[in-house]
């Protein structure tokens, strides 16, 4: 199993779109897929038409009382599942914080996944918080898209600072520019000579796309209706390159599949 | 869930007007009508079957399309890839996903083969909650089974299989009373593979290597031991055609092992055949045994290859390389020998010979002493013998033992295997599971130890070889000595590991359970004759 976390200290960057559409091609490749929706506002649900709501609540799964299994969605496409969101992201603080070991009690809760995915995209919240510790302890990889303005580029160095700092560097970091506006000079420029000290592995960008708004009307990946447009073939490459960088840099993911696998 | 999720759908009933009776009592939407072809694959001997898989490749018109594995019991779970156009054949040709993985552990080094195919026409049912989310799938399907030439056999099948999706139980179920309920459809009691391999005439698991049979203890002991070798006659047979044909490894090697447990049968068993049929054939399968070998023995190289690149260091595991191209070349040459063995008068007059044997009825008095008893006692006497002479030779093993004492030490072992398993079926099944068990773990610590020495020999031959006719650099020498001095500390290891096994099989717990089964047993026997 491997995972994948949509992840930016911002809001509106493209992240739920993120892991939404690689979520999708994944599954089309024939890997088995979870999208795990952890940001509150339940957007990814949305996208797939799944409310949001858990039945008998969130609290009683981190308290290990239920197993996430039990409070997973098959979408409308084959091998790919959704975990709903219905946490309050305060409540999920709380409750992980609560623990023994709060940096590391998303791991223990998404032990049972191991073997029945072989990819969990989570879609994160826009902050740093435990939530978030916890999310770069359980990854293999944080994709985060990053709008080309010198603001966001910032916000980008600060993560990658954050990541140093507290010395998660098991977890790949892979940042890509996302909703890029080719009218805008400054986008233009950006793109074309991102700051060396990103180091930028994926070369893939999402280009600004009325397609990609009108997910919210289709309710569906963007491939599943406008499967020629520039920004599905873009999330195509992406997809791609997001794998052989997964490849390059992990043997064998954090999560070490086990080798008997079991139908669910 | 594990509810049956496929239903008949009666003659009477055409698709339209079911999908008009379900439109009026649930929200949901119909996709386009598909017609497709699926093609059911599964090994020679049925191992995704017998695990309750089926795996299936689903095509539309043209060749490309997705396979699908899917479990017969539980309903829902199931890997999907896209296929290429190329058929597949081996775990290698399918792309690294999910079903390749779930796959391995099943069929291992078995070839997949197509067993069944059906055209079908589909008409998917969705069924759709307020926010148009598919909450469950009905399919329904008017099937055909296809011969092999492409024509239809047999009747439709008509089916709707209900596919739940995950998270929505409560709505599968609500669906499933009103189908049987509300609309009268019955459950089909069973998947629908079972009813297109009933279609074409095959029984799924026709092909075993297990004996699978149920002796009487009391039946005279040749007519048991016809039909023990009768049947390994058959497994001989059903596994020609596939060496002819080099499917995969397991036809040669399920063919051998019938062809062992016959010559050991016929060595063991003194005295229930005359004394010159037994020679016969003892020769003669000693000859296919012999025959067979260097094929079998190339297998194993090229089955362990990728376990042999681990072992070396890895900047040498590229030059191991022209090793793999020459073990290939070699099976080539080596499997053509075996077809044209097959060929030969010689060959097909021991078969046809071995055969009448078999079918003769034994006579009703006879000169040969043992073949009138039961063959409960026959067996008891080879067993406890066999038991005894392991023990004995076992004891004797110590660290500085010769491998030839080993070595002669896993030939007993393997006898006293077969006579257990042969005649299995006269003994309590759980005592005899139990002891075959045991001495299985010190037979493969002997084999493997044996096996190491073998090929440890054999990869320095092959080197040599390989050097002289100047068919590689020096690096692949020295990654085949790399390889060679690994095998043998392998070998040291199973030479360690070989008292504890022993100690195992040797046990009291052992000894008075083997005691029991077939030495007591048998002295009860005769006390009840003289009573
Ligand atoms: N490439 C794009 N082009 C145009 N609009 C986009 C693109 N990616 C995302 N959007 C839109 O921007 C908004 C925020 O995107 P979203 O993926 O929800 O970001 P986040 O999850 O980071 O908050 C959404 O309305 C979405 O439809
Ligand atoms: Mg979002």
């Amino acid at each position: 199993m491997k995972v994948l976390a949509s992840y930016s200290i911002k809001g509106g960057v493209g992240k739920t779109a993120t892991a939404v559409n690689l979520g999708y091609l994944a599954a089309c490749d024939g890997a088995r897929v979870l999208v795990w929706d952890l940001d509150p506002q339940g957007a990814a649900s949305y996208y797939f038409r799944v409310k949001p709501k858990i039945e008998g609540g969130s609290k009683r799964l981190l308290r290990r009382k239920r197993s996430l299994l039990e409070v997973i969605k098959g979408t409308d496409y084959r091998n790919l599942d959704l975990l709903p969101a219905d946490f309050s992201n305060r409540h999920l603080e709380l409750l992980l914080d609560h623990g023994k070991k709060p940096r590391r009690g998303l791991r223990s809760v998404m032990r049972p996944l191991q073997n029945h995915y072989d990819y969990v995209f989570i879609d994160c919240a826009p902050s740093i918080s435990l939530v978030s510790e916890n999310v770069f302890d359980v990854s293999d990889a944080l994709l985060v898209p990053t709008i080309p303005t010198t603001l966001s580029l910032r916000t980008l160095s600060t993560l990658i600072d954050f990541r140093l700092k507290h010395g998660l560097t098991d977890v790949q970091l892979l940042p890509f520019f996302s909703m890029v506006d080719r009218r805008k000079s400054l986008h233009r420029l950006i793109v074309e000579r991102p700051p060396k000290k990103l180091s930028l592995a994926i070369k893939t960008f999402i280009p600004f796309a009325s397609e990609v708004e009108k997910m919210g009307v289709r309710r569906a990946p963007l491939t599943t209706y406008a499967a020629h447009s520039r920004a599905a073939v873009a999330f195509e490459q992406l997809w791609t390159e997001v794998k052989s960088c997964l490849a390059k840099h992990h043997e064998t993911s954090r999560w070490a599949a086990k080798s008997n696998e079991n139908f669910s | 869930m594990s509810w049956n999720c496929q239903y008949n759908i009666p003659n009477s009933l055409s698709v339209r007007r079911l999908t008009q009776g379900l439109k009026r009592l649930v929200s949901c939407t119909v996709d386009t009508q598909q017609s497709i072809q699926t093609t059911f694959y599964d090994t020679y001997d049925w191992r995704l079957y017998a695990s309750r898989h089926v795996l299936e490749k689903q095509c539309e018109n043209s060749n490309a399309g997705t396979l699908h594995l899917r479990s017969m019991e539980k309903t829902g779970a199931h890997a999907v890839v896209k296929m290429p156009h190329e058929p597949i054949t081996f775990l290698q040709d399918l792309p690294n996903t999910a079903i390749r993985r779930q796959l391995a552990s099943i069929i291992e080094m078995r070839a997949l083969l197509p067993v069944a195919s059906i055209r079908s026409c589909t008409t998917t049912l969705r069924l759709l909650d307020t926010n148009q989310k598919t909450v469950a799938y009905l399919e329904l399907q008017e099937s055909h089974a296809l011969t092999s030439t492409g024509r239809t056999q047999g009747q439709v099948i008509r089916r709707a299989c209900l596919v739940p999706v995950r998270g929505y139980a409560t709505t599968a179920r609500r669906l499933s009373r009103l189908l049987t309920e509300d609309l009268g459809l019955e459950s089909a009691g069973g998947d629908l593979l079972n009813a297109v391999l009933a279609a074409g005439g095959r029984r799924p698991g026709d092909y075993s290597s297990k004996l699978g049979l149920q002796l009487d203890p009391n039946m005279r002991a040749d007519a048991a031991s016809k039909l023990v070798l009768h049947r390994l006659l058959d497994i001989m047979r059903a596994n020609e055609h596939g060496i002819r044909n080099r499917v995969d490894t397991e036809f040669l090697h399920d063919f051998r092992v019938a062809v062992r447990r016959t010559r050991s049968l016929l060595v063991q068993l003194n005295n229930v055949f005359p004394g010159r049929t037994q020679n016969r054939y003892r020769r003669d399968f000693q000859w296919l045994q012999q025959i067979t070998g260097p094929a079998r023995d190339i297998d194993v190289y090229l089955l362990k290859f990728a376990e042999y690149q681990a072992m070396v260091e890895p900047p040498l595991r590229p030059a191991l390389a022209p090793l793999r191209v020459y073990l290939e070349q070699h099976s080539t040459s080596l499997y053509r020998r075996l077809t044209r063995a097959f060929d030969t008068a010689r060959y097909n007059k021991l078969i046809a010979d071995w055969r009448a044997f078999l079918d003769q009825p034994s006579p009703k008095k006879s000169a040969v002493q043992n073949a009138a008893r039961a063959i409960h006692d026959v067996a008891n006497e080879r067993i406890w013998r066999l038991y005894r002479r392991t023990i004995k030779a076992g004891r004797a093993i110590n660290h500085d033992s010769p491998a030839q004492d080993l070595h002669e030490l896993r030939k007993t072992c393997k006898k006293l295997r077969y006579m257990l398993e042969l005649f299995q079926s006269i003994y309590p099944k759980r005592d005899i599971k139990q002891l075959i068990r045991t001495l299985k773990q010190l037979q493969d610590n002997l084999g493997d130890f044996n096996d190491l020495q073998v090929q440890s020999e054999v990869l320095q031959q092959i080197s040599k070889e390989i050097h002289a006719k100047n068919r590689a650099g020096p690096e692949t020498l020295m990654a085949i000595g790399n390889l060679v001095a690994t095998l043998r500390q392998q070998r040291e290891f199973e030479r360690q590991a070989f008292f504890g096994r022993y100690k195992k099989f040797a046990r009291p717990a052992m000894a008075a359970r083997f005691r029991r089964l077939f030495r007591d047993a048998g002295n009860d026997a005769r006390a009840n004759k003289a009573a």
